[in-house]
């Protein structure tokens, strides 16, 4: 196994990641950049495999800002890309075993890490949702943008917005159909996330090119309705919707079907904790920042001296708060190495932390909608598949919670829930919610389920050469 | 089997492609462009459940980014990869559960 020392690491080649390597690389540092995806972008920033015919005319004015390269391999003096590159584990004296395509097994020691590792996607199950033709929006917008493959010809759409109106006008863009969006959210909120949303105009201003697109094409937008069911045998036939009260009630007599054999759902983001977790981090639960989050200070170091974490681990808040954080976080670093004068640094941190509130606030209105509460829980029917990996349902996990089993780490142990191969990513948040509708509460959360390496999968003979 | 009313993915006309390949899904010559991954040209192909769970019931592309391992196939019969992750190459054999 190889070793390799470096100044920084950064690990997550997305918006933030990205922001935080054009800053450093400016410096006669030695520094790595990571991403277990094969390119860097991370999810935000996804390169088309493909050549659009016609050029897109939106230009993405954070993207124009990065200097580096961003292909595998060295990027001038002082930076190294490695694409796909997964981070195993995480040891004392900021150590990281690295797994790679081509060069195996490496160990890297850096004085400095910075995990910029986003988000997954938050889905709000239902019965019948692991069908194959129920898929999430990032996966519908992946498909699209980056392979240039309409999911299916005809499309329903569900969830909390806004990336559902956003896909919604991509797919139409693309002679997709979409049959209705069904949004779980008020109407309402619709408006007032305009007043929020304002503080970002160029966000403001996608959004109404969005909605504009939809209404022309009049696609039924209907409010408060959430899908309660998929049916199908052996894909989906099927959804059933309903309408749903702002406390979470089930309204009866609202069922509505829609004949459909794809429905793309998406409910908010999850951000990807596991690796500063491991890295000895302190996290704290915060549902206005998305869930467990890493906590970090204004200069974006974490609990551990040298480690530092950007972007959706520190709450949901978007591309433009990653991309800042990122910024942030090189600062202080270049600010430790002696290589900025505090008081420039601090001029100019100042005017960063500033914005970063803005998005902040943004990503706080969009977790608050995002969130299912302890009532919705309860109508979620016992046949719903919870841990997807094991097959868990639902009434399962509600029988042992009414045993006792009323804290994550022992209803993991009793269930199974989490020890499947995704290592409890997917199941792992609705556990908590699950527990805290139980509980009444969310403040009493231990701590997050425990994360060992190797926190991705790995073949043993790859460890072993 | 391969249902063959759904209607499949489709790849948008506006887009100038890699290399046109052909690969195999459960023996079935499929088409499919370099620079695509399995779960891209299997979608685009009308192929929809991929594997069975831990109880046999049916599964298929669910987050499309390497987070759920649903999309597991079974490539050049060898190791399980996610298909959503492993990109197609010319003549490469994959394996789907889908009976």
């Amino acid at each position: 196994m190889t070793s390799e020392t470096y100044d920084v690491t950064i690990v997550g080649a997305g918006p933030s990641g990205l922001s935080a390597a054009s800053v450093l690389s400016e410096y006669p540092l030695k520094i790595l950049l990571i991403d277990e995806n094969g390119q860097t972008g991370g999810q935000l920033w996804r390169k088309p495999v493909f050549k659009p015919i016609k050029k897109p005319k939106i230009r993405d004015r954070l993207k124009a800002q990065i200097t580096v390269g961003t292909t595998n391999g060295y990027d001038g003096q002082n930076l190294r890309v490695i694409t796909p590159a997964c981070v195993l584990g995480v040891f004392p004296e900021n150590y990281l075993l690295l797994s790679t395509a081509d060069a195996g097994v490496k160990e890297i020691k850096s004085h400095k890490i910075i995990f910029s590792t986003g988000a997954r996607e938050k889905v709000r199950p239902f019965k019948g949702w692991t069908l194959p033709g129920v898929m999430t929006t990032g996966a519908a917008q992946i498909l699209l943008k980056t392979y240039g493959i309409l999911p299916a010809p005809e499309m329903l759409l569900a969830g909390g917005g806004p990336l559902l109106y956003l896909f919604a006008s991509q797919a139409l863009n693309a002679q997709g159909k979409v049959m209705a969006v069904l949004d779980r959210t008020a109407m309402l909120s619709v408006f007032k996330s305009i007043g929020v949303i304002a503080q970002q105009l160029p966000k403001l201003g996608q959004g109404l090119v969005a909605m504009g697109r939809l209404l022309k094409e009049r696609v039924p937008l209907k409010y408060q309705t959430q899908v309660i069911e998929a049916k199908g045998k052996n894909t989906l036939e099927e959804i059933i919707a309903a309408k749903i009260a702002s406390d979470g009630t089930i309204l009866k007599g609202s069922h509505k079907r829609y004949r459909t054999q794809k429905l793309i759902c998406g409910n908010g983001f999850i951000p990807n904790i596991e690796l500063p977790q491991l890295a000895g981090c302190d996290l704290v639960y915060d549902t206005d920042k998305g869930g467990w989050i890493v906590n970090v200070d204004t200069s974006m170091e974490t609990s551990v001296r040298g480690i530092f974490a950007t972007g959706e681990i520190t709450g949901i808040g978007g591309g433009d708060k990653a991309f800042i954080e990122g910024k942030l976080a090189a600062l202080s670093i270049l600010n430790q190495f002696g290589r900025l004068k505090t008081k420039r640094n601090s001029r100019q941190q100042a005017k960063l932390l500033k914005k970063r509130l803005h998005y902040l606030n943004f990503g706080k209105f969009l977790n608050r909608q995002w969130a299912t509460s302890p009532r919705e829980w309860d109508q979620i029917h016992d046949d719903t598949i919870i841990c997807r990996c094991e097959d868990i349902t639902l009434g399962t996990i509600r029988s042992w919670i009414k045993k006792g089993f009323n804290v994550v780490h022992d209803l993991k142990k009793a269930t199974r829930c989490g020890m499947g191969i995704c290592q409890g990513r997917t199941c792992g948040p609705m556990i908590y919610d699950i527990i805290g509708s139980y509980n009444g509460s969310d403040k009493h959360f231990p701590k997050h389920l425990t994360v060992r390496t190797p926190v991705k999968p790995v073949f043993l003979g790859d460890l072993i050469k | 089997m391969r249902n063959q009313k759904k209607p499949n993915a489709i790849r948008i006309k506006s887009a100038e492609r890699g290399k046109q390949i052909i690969f195999y899904v459960n023996g079935r010559r499929t088409k499919a462009y370099l620079g695509e991954t399995i779960h891209a040209a299997l979608l685009a192909a009308g192929y929809w459940q991929m594997r069975k769970s831990k109880n046999q019931q049916p599964r298929g592309v669910f987050c499309g980014m390497g987070v759920c391992y649903e999309c597991q196939v079974t490539v050049n019969n060898s190791i399980p990869q996610q298909a959503c992750m492993t990109f197609v190459q010319e003549g490469m054999e994959v394996e789907i559960d889908d009976l």
